[in-house]
């Protein structure tokens, strides 16, 4: 797990990162997400020591300069073009392995995994955006980490790079490690994070599961049908649970799906079907975010 | 230590800049220790017993900028491509990076410097014996001039590594180093006058020259040049462990 606690980073007089603190868990992948300038690039660099600042940040209860091998710890990806525009991108690993203690032989099997191996001579400042993130990817998992974090990978990704990729960090973090994803593409993260940090700001505005995210969102409901409705609308009456019912079944307000799912099996109702309605994420993330834009349009994108 | 130091070695190696630097060096002593001072070498030198080693200091002195380049590079690749983020998210400790670097950029330039000192008085040899003339029995101090090589080497790679550490410009601190020792001390030697051997590079310089300016002899002058790089690398080693990363 990794166990952020009150991180603050100060630019002069602004306050960048505000007393943050969250939890990565080991299995999941957590989303990062922020509007532009909201300091994510920040807590990113915070956790890993590369800025000086407030609080700190423990992998596995250490610091991570504390482990004898950080490479095994954590994997990053911060920046797309964080490479020697005339080193090729086999070399650029090389380095990198070098300096984690890896094998060499994990160069090879890294390319191999990102789909570079035929590109292993070319220097990457010829890369496009696309395959740079392909080898930024490929020195995360140089060192196969515990952890990954990763800022904004899918930037400059085609639609098959982004499938493949979401593919690769579900099943990275289901392999028992742990994967810290920032990204704009809020319907990419709604499919493969479990969790999600929101920060505006510098704050923390939200530390939670992407079912409970969601059912925050107004507008948003759970739909579920059963074969015991009767059954089941006195369990949520008597929780004092907001519903309504609808053809065929019920739709609960303010309760994720997460909440219901285990209320219906604690009470032995058999559930036909349970589902989001309404919210998505990026409409509960503007709804969030609202206030805490820091570069916005009088023209917003809320709707 | 290990990883950091086989990290470093081949960063050097896997750029171009460092074989374009090192065969410009090599060019500049076959041009100036086999055509100019050898191939068109005067009677009266031929007659000086001192005029290889007299060669062998001025071709470390001509070389010593480029081989401290090599480790300015180095280290100012790491944060004009940004590579620092692995650099230091790879390694337990910031020390150990920057130990590494100077240790590696120190031994390549010595190395380097060293290399090219024992070419020059050879390929002057050769550039007279073209010419058909043959020297005097010369004198060649090999201690002295084995210590004044390396200290040389040694000491402009310092003065580039902090030069580097402490702006975190690529441009910045190659025009720095560019400047320094002829411009600036140049001026400034103007208001400083016998004063000048205490400034860096003036001192530096003095260590190989056959002649030393402003009186700076060898081994006053390389305890100048230690005490700045002392003190440069207290100011510049505490800001590398507290500075963010870019």
């Amino acid at each position: 797990m990794i166990e952020v606690s009150g991180l603050s980073k100060k630019y002069r007089k602004k306050l960048a990162v505000d007393n943050l603190s969250f939890t990565v868990e080991t299995g999941k992948v957590t989303g990062f997400l922020g509007p532009n300038g909201a300091g994510k690039s920040t807590t990113m660099r915070l956790m890993l020591g590369l800025d000086s600042g407030g609080g700190k940040t423990l992998f596995d209860s250490k610091k991570l300069q504390e482990h004898h091998d950080p490479s095994k710890v954590v994997g990053i990806l911060l920046e797309a073009k964080a490479f020697h525009p005339t080193r090729t991108a086999r070399n650029h690993l090389r380095i990198l392995a070098a300096a984690g203690g890896i094998p060499d032989a994990r160069v090879e099997a890294a390319l191999e995994i990102v789909g570079l191996s035929q590109v292993a001579k070319g220097k990457p400042g010829k890369f496009s955006l696309g395959m740079s993130q392909r080898l930024g990817i490929a020195a995360a998992i140089l060192g196969e980490p515990k952890y990954l974090m990763l800022d904004e990978p899918a930037n400059g990704l085609d639609p098959e790079g982004i499938a493949w990729l979401r593919q690769f960090i579900k099943d990275y973090a289901d392999q028992g490690n742990a994967v810290f994803v920032s990204s704009h593409l809020l319907s990419e993260m709604a499919k493969m994070a479990d969790n999600i940090v929101v920060i505006g700001k510098g704050k923390l505005i939200a530390d939670t599961s992407v079912s409970e995210l969601i059912a925050r969102g107004s507008g948003s409901s759970v739909f579920v049908r059963s074969t015991k409705q009767g059954e089941f609308k006195k369990v949520l009456t008597d929780k004092g649970i907001d519903f309504q019912a609808v053809d065929n079944g019920l739709r609960i307000t303010g309760q994720s799906t997460d909440n219901i799912g285990e209320l219906a099996f604690k009470s032995g109702v058999t559930l036909l079907e349970l589902a989001n309605q309404g919210a998505s994420l990026e409409q509960v993330f503007l709804e969030l975010t609202e206030h805490e834009q820091e570069f916005a349009t009088d023209k917003g994108a809320k709707k | 230590m290990n990883n950091a130091l086989r990290a470093e070695v081949r960063k050097m190696l896997t750029v171009r800049t460092t074989y374009y630097l090192m065969g410009f060096s090599l060019f500049l002593v076959l041009l100036l220790a086999g055509f100019i001072t050898g191939y068109r070498v005067t009677h009266a030198q031929l007659l000086d017993p001192t005029y290889l080693s007299q060669q062998v200091l001025q071709a470390v002195d001509a070389v010593g900028f480029f081989a401290a380049l090599v480790g300015v590079l180095l280290f100012a690749n790491e944060y004009r491509h940004n590579t620092i983020i692995y650099t230091l998210t790879l390694s337990r400790s910031r020390s150990q990076v920057l130990a590494a670097k100077i240790i590696v950029a120190s031994l390549f330039a010595m190395l380097t410097v060293l290399l090219l000192g024992i070419i020059s008085p050879l390929v002057t040899l050769l550039g007279a014996h073209l010419h058909g003339y043959h020297f005097a029995p010369q004198t060649l101090h090999y201690g002295d001039l084995l210590w004044r090589t390396l200290f040389y080497a040694w000491g402009y790679a310092m003065f580039g590594l902090i030069i580097i550490a402490l702006i975190r410009n690529q441009i910045a601190a190659i025009v720095t180093l560019l400047i320094a020792p002829g411009t600036l001390e140049g001026i400034l030697s103007l208001l400083l006058k016998n004063n000048t051997r205490y400034l860096p590079f003036t001192a530096l310089k003095n260590v190989p020259a056959v002649h030393p300016m402003f009186t700076g002899k060898p081994g006053f002058s390389a305890l100048v040049v230690t005490t700045y790089i002392v003190v440069a690398w207290i100011i510049a080693w505490l800001l590398f462990l507290r500075r963010d990363a870019n």
